[in-house]
């Protein structure tokens, strides 16, 4: 998932909200540690987005869902003044930009980067110079910090896409790998890589009995062999983090992997699309049709608030089916 | 894994009229429960189970349903449901839209609960259903089948019972282990040389052609001189266990060459008199097995001095015959009747077309059986039959027993022997008692779920056998007889016996039930030995005492009671009359008779039970209404 969500493009009629929204929610995540707040602010800035016209006044903005009474006084104020007292203060506060600057940095979050920020490193620079007190991840994030805030070009994807397929099959043709994210939303530009690959033979009864090898480390390696990843971030089991680079004169991307099991993949597949709002929406309503919804799985709740046994999933419309929930093609997910 | 009874249904949230929730309990796969009506948010029964049990399997079949979850709780907080099968899947959407595969059977196995409810002990099952996918069809169960686990049996496939609208087969619960197949043989009694089955139709047919009485060819099945007939089933009999051999005639076969069977006149010798020492203890012994006898020793009578009752292997057999309850009363009369008869002859009649059947005291035989939640006198009663027919009783369960007689479902020896013997309600011993013959004890199974086919058959009380009365002469009054003479008795017998029965069913009933134990040739020296063994079987304490019991008891009790007085040789009558010893009474109806007949001693059932038990007759004072 990339660093920063930015809900609307500048062709946006409710851009300007948008952006104060999102600042205020990247803000409340990582200064004030108040993951809900976040969550209102991201809402509230969703639904803008989607606004298809441009909101005249915070009381039409407070019809729309998500946005109350403090957010629209603040649509308000910045209709009427230009700019939130708010977010001036913030941009104000240098301990509070330098934990923002520092959160940017993959593998730093906000607890690290305030705990930074107290030792009195604020610029990168400072992070440069004690890179003792960073992780692997960190470093590496640190390394690449111009690169990895670059937006991917779809076309590069594609291309990124084309080579990865071609590896994984040469291990085995029976892999299925879909690369999920804003790219299978269609977007023209993605801020990391998120690939899926499955196995037909790769089920969570297997992975209980212990069947798992080393799978997800061939795959990687092979990938490394043909230089196309760079960098490791992490390597687990199902899990890869890194870096790739489709060649020298383009900047180094973000690359995951996640390796799943074959009954799991479509939840999967359906979660790492996204858009999170979306992933939001259609948990909170397969909880109104009684399921509850992860990236794993979806299951029944059973009457005393107990989730069932999983749902057998042979598709991503299986899934809407079940919850009853109108089908989505992922080009209609950014919410 | 035996499965746990479910003892009625709780409440549910809705039923269909016809559909309704006590359709659940029935193993019939066409009775379903479905909820009221169409689209309900969810439709759930609470099921009510006789005894906590631990549950470690589920079976579920379904009828409509998307979704299935099972719930547990206690008595003593019933609403306090815990999950112990999560909500499972029993139809996709796509199923139910189209409703496909509505019956869906799964099976859970103690890895699909919950923990740490699945290791816990429950008595109250809710089953909750819901169809989300289709709002326009009345949904529920057609089955539930929950299993416990007792500890033995957790590596043990279950056994299913049906899969979808297919039952299957029971598997009959024999336990076989180590070892205890020879314990039941050694149980069984020495001389049960019975013949089953096919063997015993051979016989019949080996003797249709022959004209020759059954008994001279019963182990090699070829005709051979009477000679060496008896010797070899001399032989036989010093193995102990010639009933074993007939019952396994092909090992026989196998066992011993045409050599070994061959006449030895020293061995011979050697085993007629162990056969005869052996005998003669028989007669101490106080089974009342022991009156059966092989066909073999048939032989062995001719010896003389120990003469035995041998039953000829008849088959001709009335089946459907009702005989009444012995009465010693009659004894005598029989043996006169008999020695009447004897005589006469009766070519025509073939009474082999039928298939074997066996001596009335030899009827269950091969059982072994322990009574639970039955009390006395009920208990006793019930044990005396079944006795009586030849089964042993045992008090505990042991590698040796076959049946469990059982009152209810789940009392503890219920489920010791749940899964391990035949479970059977106590009308299979009244009933085989009452209509003498052996009867499939699957019909009376206590638990439905041992219900089914019937794999036994039948087996019919051999006729026109003679009890000995006690007046009957003595011991080796016929033993001079030669085998002919002896054949030809049996077969006569057999045929006279019938015809009377035909002629004068009703009348002679009463001696029939004593004659018909058994088919015999040597109609006097069984009779003495029987006797013996039914004095030592029945004493006679109650002997010239004349009882009247009291109608108003309950019906049962009064059938009880008198067959214990006149088991004992006491006289009963049905009339009141000046002469009266005892009456049997309780404490409300004692004074009426009391006015009446104040010579006679008003006493309770106790008083009966308790000579019973110390088989003599006791004292009266406790037992005395004054």
């Amino acid at each position: 998932m990339s660093k920063r969500k930015a809900p609307s493009s500048e062709s946006n009629p409710n851009h300007d909200f948008c952006e104060f929204l999102t600042e205020l929610a990247e803000y409340e995540k990582n200064i004030n540690r108040n993951i809900h707040k976040y969550n209102a602010y991201r809402k509230a800035a969703a639904t803008l987005a989607a606004h298809p016209t441009r909101v005249k006044s915070g009381a039409e903005a407070k019809k729309l869902p998500g946005v109350g009474d403090k957010i629209s006084k603040k649509i308000d104020e910045f209709l009427q003044t230009g700019k939130l007292q708010k977010l001036e203060k913030i941009h104000n506060d240098d301990t509070s930009q330098a934990i923002n600057l520092l959160a940017r940095v993959t593998g730093i979050g906000p607890a690290k980067a305030q705990k930074l920020v107290q030792e009195g490193i604020t610029t990168l620079e400072d992070l440069r110079k004690h890179q003792d007190k960073l992780t692997h991840h960190q470093i590496i994030g640190l390394k690449y910090f111009d690169d990895f805030e670059k937006k991917i070009p779809r076309k590069e994807i594609e291309n990124i896409e084309k080579i990865i397929r071609q590896e994984i099959k040469d291990l085995d043709s029976k892999y299925e790998v879909t690369i999920c994210g804003s790219y299978r939303r269609g977007k023209k530009e993605s801020g990391d890589i998120d690939t899926l690959v499955t196995h037909p033979d790769y089920t969570s009864q297997e992975i209980k009995k212990g069947n798992k090898d080393l799978i997800l480390k061939h795959i990687v390696e092979k990938l490394e062999n043909c230089g196309l990843v760079t960098e490791t971030l992490s390597l687990g089991d199902t899990k890869f983090m890194g870096a790739c680079r489709l060649n020298s004169d383009l900047p180094t991307r973000r690359l995951d992997i996640r390796f799943q099991p074959y009954d799991q993949y479509y939840c999967s597949i359906l979660y790492f699309t996204g858009s999170d709002m979306f992933n939001k929406r259609m948990r909170a309503h397969a909880l109104e049709q009684g399921f509850t919804l992860n990236e794993y799985m979806l299951r029944p709740v059973g009457s005393t608030g107990v989730p069932g046994e999983a749902v057998e999933i042979s598709s991503e419309e299986d899934i809407f089916d079940f919850i009853d929930f109108p089908y989505k093609k992922p080009e209609d997910r950014n919410e | 894994m035996p499965q746990i009874k479910i003892e009625r249904v709780l409440s549910f949230t809705s039923e269909d009229p016809t559909h309704n929730a006590n359709n659940i309990l029935s193993t019939d796969s066409s009775k379903k429960w479905k909820c009221k009506t169409a689209g309900e948010q969810s439709a759930s029964v609470v099921l009510q189970l006789d005894q906590p049990y631990n549950i470690n399997g589920i079976d579920i079949g379904n009828e409509n349903s998307a979704y299935v979850e099972v719930l547990v709780a206690r008595s003593s907080t019933p609403e306090d449901f815990k999950v112990l099968l999560v909500m499972s899947s029993f139809m996709s959407p796509i199923e139910a839209r189209q409703s496909q595969n509505i019956n869906k059977v799964r099976m859970f196995k103690q890895a699909d609960l919950s923990q740490p409810e699945r290791d816990e002990k429950w008595d109250r099952v809710k089953i909750v259903c819901t169809q989300p996918f289709n709002r326009h069809l009345q949904y529920g169960l057609s089955f539930v089948n929950l299993y416990y686990s007792d500890g033995k049996s957790l590596e043990k496939p279950k056994t299913q019972t049906t899969i979808g609208k297919f039952t299957l087969r029971p598997e009959s619960p024999d336990n076989i282990s180590i070892g205890s197949l020879f314990a039941r043989k050694k149980l069984q009694p020495e001389n049960s040389g019975e013949l089953k089955g096919a063997a015993a139709i051979r016989e019949a047919t080996a003797l249709a052609h022959t004209g020759s009485p059954a008994t001279k060819k019963i182990n090699l099945n070829l005709p051979k001189t009477p000679k060496l007939q008896q010797k070899i089933t001399n032989k036989d009999d010093d193995d102990d266990d010639s009933g074993k051999k007939r019952q396994e005639r092909h090992r026989n076969e196998l066992l011993y060459s045409k050599d070994e069977e061959d006449k030895h006149d020293k061995i011979d010798k050697l085993i007629k008199q162990k056969e005869e020492e052996k005998q003669n203890e028989e007669e101490k012994e106080t089974i009342l097995h022991k009156q059966k006898d092989t066909p073999s020793k048939v032989t062995e009578k001719k010896k003389g001095k120990t003469p035995k009752k041998t039953p000829v292997a008849t088959t001709s057999t009335k089946p459907e015959t009702p005989k009444p309850k012995e009465t010693l009363k009659r004894k005598h009369d029989n043996s006169e009747e008999q020695k009447i008869k004897k005589p006469k002859k009766i070519a025509a009649v073939k009474p082999l077309e039928k298939p074997a059947g066996k001596p009335f005291a030899k009827l269950l035989e091969d059982v072994v059986f322990i009574i639970s939640g039955i009390q006395n006198p009920d208990r006793a009663s019930l044990r005396s039959m079944a006795l009586s027919m030849g089964a042993k009783y045992k008090k505990e369960w042991d590698g040796t027993c076959t049946h469990l007689i059982c009152a209810f479902a789940n009392t503890p020896k219920f489920n010791q022997v749940k899964g391990k013997g035949k479970i059977v309600k106590r009308n299979w011993i009244d009933e085989c008692y009452n209509q003498r013959k052996k009867l499939p004890w699957r019909r009376f199974a206590l638990d439905k779920a041992d219900r089914g086919p019937e794999s036994e058959e039948e087996i019919c009380e051999q006729d026109d056998s003679p009890i000995p009365a006690p007046n009957s002469p003595p011991n080796g009054t016929n033993s001079d007889l030669d085998d002919d003479t002896r054949e030809q008795g049996s077969d006569t017998e057999e045929k006279i016996a019938k015809l009377m029965k035909k002629q004068a069913e009703p009348k002679c009933k009463k001696h029939q039930k004593e004659y018909c134990v058994d088919t015999d040739s040597e109609l006097m020296s069984d009779h003495s030995h029987n006797n013996l063994e039914f004095q030592n079987k029945f004493k006679d304490f109650f002997e010239n005492k004349i009882f009247y019991v009291d109608e108003q008891l309950d019906k049962d009790l009064v059938k009880t009671i008198k067959q214990y007085i006149v088991a004992y040789n006491g006289i009963l009558v049905e009339d009141l009359e000046v002469s009266i010893d005892f009456i049997v009474t309780n404490t409300s109806n004692y004074k009426t008779f009391k006015d009446l007949y104040p010579s006679a001693l008003c006493v309770a059932p106790d008083w009966i039970w308790e000579c019973h038990n110390l088989q003599k007759l006791m004292p009266t004072e406790d037992f005395i209404f004054a």
